[in-house]
């Protein structure tokens, strides 16, 4: 391969249409680069709303840290613009406003516009009377777009024994969007209430989780403190909730 | 050299009931540079005890927890 070594190649005016830079890793293909940040543009500039892409690094005003942005700008008239990914002339991914949308999608409420992972604090509360306590609790949580997985134990459970006070665990991650019976639970030295067999969790959209109990053509009852016994239950549950957040 | 601080870098307002939502993130930097950052979430509801929150939180509870929020949720609590 043959190589062309220049210090520089230029436009002879500032609208010209190919830079190279001093350090050769620069260019320009419509209108001048800042000289500092901006090592990629296709038309337009970065003062104006006119449609275009660029790259910049750290130092622009626009990034920061140790990292590169492309940036798309509106069309000129208020409109945004998405950065649209195309193949064989068919769109399969844009990015919008909204978020991450697939295969020519343009609503809103399709767009994957969030992803978090972290952990959280499970806590118990009791319905009436004094909280239940535990000798350890943890938690972690994914957020992907509107749905929240949450996972966590809480273990060696002390309670009070009465059977009117409901247990509750709160300090959800985010908010509850609405009830959701959705969470599997695995309990360690409860006690059940008779013609009940399993637990499962209730999320509730006040944003806490109650326990059920439940059994064969037989009412579910809410997990009480009168269920625990003192100092070796626990409770191990995972699932998901949907969010507005 | 390796320090560590815990800032409360998302505090947001969501929903009906003015619920706050709170994203704490622990961030880990070497020689100033961040290497790590991980959070951790909680929700206030207008019926959680806010006593062990930053000020920050306790002030922005006291200005949209009133008492027609409170009640209004309380409603909805016992509902669930």
């Amino acid at each position: 391969m043959s190589h062309i070594k220049t210090d520089k190649i230029s436009a002879r005016t500032a609208s010209g249409t190919i830079t190279l830079g001093e350090s050769g890793e620069k260019i320009s293909f419509v209108s001048p680069l800042n000289a500092t940040t901006q090592f990629v543009k296709t038309s337009g500039n970065d003062t104006s709303n006119n449609a275009f892409i660029s790259a910049y690094r750290a130092g622009d005003g626009v990034v920061s840290g140790n990292r590169v942005a492309i940036l798309s700008k509106g069309d000129g008239a208020g409109n945004a613009t998405a950065l649209r990914f195309d193949t064989d002339s068919t769109e399969r991914l844009r990015i919008d406003s909204d978020g991450i949308k697939f295969n020519g999608d343009t609503s809103a409420a399709n767009a994957l516009n969030d992803y978090e992972e972290g952990i959280w604090t499970p806590t118990l509360s009791a319905s009436a009377g004094s909280n239940p306590t535990a000798a350890s609790v943890s938690g972690d949580y994914t957020k992907i777009g509107n749905l929240v997985f949450i996972n966590f134990s809480i273990l060696n459970i002390t309670a009070g024994n009465d059977s009117n006070a409901f247990i509750k665990v709160i300090n959800l991650p985010f908010s509850v969007d609405y009830n959701s019976p959705s969470l599997a639970a695995f309990f360690d030295n409860v006690t059940f209430v008779s013609g009940r067999t399993m637990i499962t969790g209730n999320i509730s959209g006040s944003d806490y989780i109650l326990f059920r109990q439940s059994g064969s053509a037989v009412s579910d009852t809410a997990l009480d403190n009168a269920h625990i016994n003192n100092g070796v239950s626990d409770i191990f549950a995972s699932g998901f909730y949907y969010t507005a957040q | 050299m390796l320090t560590e601080e815990t800032i409360e870098d998302k505090i947001e307002i969501v929903g009906e009931y003015k619920k706050i939502s709170v994203r704490k993130a622990t961030i880990i930097k070497r020689d100033g540079v961040e290497i790590s950052r991980s959070f951790h979430r909680h929700v206030i509801t207008p019926n959680s005890d806010i006593s062990g929150e930053s000020a920050e939180v306790k002030a922005i509870s006291a200005i949209v927890h009133t008492q027609e929020v409170k009640d209004a949720f309380a409603v909805e609590y016992l509902k669930d």
